[in-house]
């Protein structure tokens, strides 16, 4: 990869909203994901993760803001072949074998890489002459991420992915991706709502949360910057502004703290309690479970929104 | 290498990145899809075109031989056809003008709905229906160049097929049908009019453009078709209805024809009657309408008729060609500049 495009991050959103007709699904969005980096887009059903996918595969037209991908601020035809996107639902024609769906990648896409794609396709043992219409929700899944490894993109945005594979092709395929990433600096942005599948794979996150970013960040500086704690329940005085969830069990509690800002002077956990680094998994509950504050004017929009085309 | 990947394909696109920008891969990318996505469509069109033309020879061929047949006999002339031997040489005409005005023409004149409808109309719908729209949008080329290529494969075969069905109908109509013996076919028919001339090529585009924008509007699959059916229906009305407008009208005034059969002075031979009714003794005109319900007309002092002669078939085609192909290029505009967003 050369220099410029390691210095312009991959994604940086600036007062980034897109409105639906029955209200907000994004709004006030400001975050940057770096060149390079595998981030993850976490957040419940509904909160926009979707739409913020779409808005960066320039399939949508930001409402309020903009998206700049590698700098750029709108669509352009070298942006295009940089870019690749795996929508959620995988449209593919289904009246097209598998071989003609990846020759059709071939001769869309100036960069074309049919050894990577056949790579992916071959992993799944597809039948190269078999229709897209007869194969299965995975098998589907398969040719999607083929057609999108072979255009080998500078930035691969990836919707729910993994949503309907079986463990081991899921395994197969996130290291197919890891290792494109690896080997050619792509920058990999996928949504999940499957906390799992990103665990000790990505290593930037994005928390969607009511049409808002709640968190976002290097995942390190993000863990760094919490606490988890178990105490007594009788003892659970915390700082208030610095809990981000907190339940009583039995005798027991826990607290999920932000520790960006030190603790020391305000108030330290004594030797009743215990204090370790949440995991990505207890974190991203600690955030979904917490009620955010209800953003002014946002509405929760279906994450499975298939309105994804561009308002005229 | 991978010895799965054939290698002319894999080192195919090399010399072309490097004689053009490697941002803008060539038509021939997008017109190998839309010709593998079309398949059914340009095999059906050919099929139908193949038929189509087989029917019309077959009909030329019969006609011609009975009239040759006819004219040596000297059973051309229909004077002679109450004679029993010129009766039985000449009914091997019927079978293919029957075929000709029952079947050809009629089925000419759908064929700009049916293209609008199943070409037309399923082009984009389906693209939104599936979500292919979203795939399209997610590779190199840009969704305006897509869309022309999308656009121009059926279009192009649209065009050829229609193109050829015309010249093959007008060629028989005018060689056989109409200046010959057995079928009454006058071109301002309901039936023949479609089926002539640039009529079939010109009705064909526009169902197809307007199928493409319903389908862009509507993105439902058979919705779109619907709609599509209706308003080439409603267009084909709305045309006909102002048809006698597009050439101003011969106005004649005649001599009464004999009071035994009314007012019945004829317009000339395969000419478009649009009115026709009395002059009255002050000047006035009256409607035959008018005329069959009362008595005004028995002091009529001519009779008047409004109508297109044959020779005004010619530029009343090309007024409706230019305002159809006009209608098409707005739609075609429409479109692309909604998909362009």
């Amino acid at each position: 990869m050369d220099d410029p495009t390691t210095m312009t991050p991959a994604l940086e959103a600036v007062g980034l909203g897109r409105r639906y007709r029955g209200g907000w699904a994004l709004r006030g969005c400001d975050f940057t994901v770096p060149t390079g980096r595998i981030c993850g887009v976490v957040g419940p059903n509904g909160a926009g993760k979707s739409t913020l996918l779409a808005l960066a595969a320039r399939q949508l037209t930001p409402t309020e803001g903009e998206l700049r991908v590698f700098g750029e601020a709108a669509g352009s035809p070298g942006q295009r072949a940089r870019v690749a996107y795996v929508a959620q639902d995988k449209p593919l024609y289904p009246g097209l074998t598998v071989t003609e769906t990846l020759r059709m990648g071939r001769e869309l896409n100036p960069g074309w890489d049919q050894e990577a794609a056949q790579r992916v396709v071959d992993q799944g043992e597809l039948r190269p002459k078999a229709r897209i219409g007869s194969l299965s929700g995975g098998q589907r899944t398969r040719v999607s991420l083929a057609l999108a490894l072979g255009k080998v993109p500078d930035l691969l945005l990836l919707d729910e992915p993994m949503a309907d594979l079986d463990p081991l092709a899921r395994h197969q395929l996130m290291g197919t991706l890891m290792s494109a990433a690896a080997e050619r600096g792509t920058t990999i942005v996928v949504s999940s709502h499957i906390l799992p599948e990103l665990d000790g794979v990505i290593d930037h996150v994005l928390l969607v949360q009511r049409g808002g970013i709640r968190l976002a960040g290097d995942l390190d500086e993000v863990l760094d910057g919490h606490r988890l704690l178990t105490g007594p329940a009788e003892d659970a005085e915390l700082p208030a502004d610095l809990v981000v969830e907190r339940r009583v069990g039995g005798r027991q509690a826990t607290a999920l703290v932000r520790t960006a800002e030190p603790l020391e002077g305000r108030w330290e956990p004594d030797g009743r309690w215990e204090s370790e680094r949440p995991s990505l998994e207890e974190l991203l509950l600690g955030y979904l479970r917490a009620p955010a504050d209800p953003r002014p004017g946002t509405t929760p929009a279906d994450d499975h929104h298939t309105d994804h085309e561009a308002a005229a | 290498m991978n010895t799965d990947v054939l290698p002319d394909r894999a080192t195919a696109p090399a010399p072309i990145s490097g004689a053009r920008r490697p941002a803008a891969p060539g038509l021939r990318g997008l017109l190998w899809l839309t010709l593998r996505q079309n398949r059914a469509v340009l095999w059906t069109l050919a099929a139908l075109l193949v038929v189509v033309a087989a029917d019309l020879v077959w009909i030329h061929v019969v006609i011609r031989h009975t009239v040759g047949v006819l004219k040596r006999t000297g059973c051309y002339e229909p004077e002679t056809w109450s004679d029993a031997r010129c009766w039985t040489l000449l009914s091997p005409i019927n079978r293919p003008n029957f075929w000709f005005v029952s079947v050809l023409q009629p089925a000419v004149t759908a064929v700009p709905l049916l293209i609008g409808v199943f070409i037309g109309a399923p082009l984009l719908a389906q693209e939104y229906e599936r979500g292919t729209i979203r795939l399209i949008r997610a590779q190199s080329v840009s969704p305006v160049r897509w869309l022309a290529a999308r656009l121009a494969v059926p279009g192009l075969a649209v065009l050829v097929f229609s193109g050829t069905v015309a010249s093959l109908m007008t060629w028989v109509w005018w060689t056989d049908v109409v200046h010959g013996q057995g079928a009454f076919d006058p071109p301002f028919q309901f039936f023949t009019y479609p089926a002539l001339g640039l009529a079939p090529v010109a009705w064909s585009l526009f169902a197809l453009a307007l199928g493409v924008l319903v389908g862009r509007l509507v993105r439902r699959t058979l919705p779109a078709m619907f709609l599509t059916g209706a308003l080439v229906a409603a267009m084909h009305g709305i045309i006909r209805w102002g048809r006698p407008y597009f050439r101003p009208v011969v106005d004649e005034v005649t001599a009464l024809p004999d009071r035994a059969t009314g007012l019945g002075a004829a317009q000339p031979p395969n000419a478009w009657l649009i009115d026709r009714g009395a002059v009255l003794a002050d000047g006035s005109r009256v409607s035959s309408d008018t005329c069959l319900f009362s008595d005004r007309c028995d002091n009529a002092t001519a009779a008047w008729l409004r109508y297109h002669p044959v020779d005004h078939l010619v530029p009343i085609q090309l007024v409706e060609a230019g305002i159809l192909l006009a209608l098409t290029a707005v739609i075609l505009v429409v479109v692309f500049r909604r998909i362009r967003t």
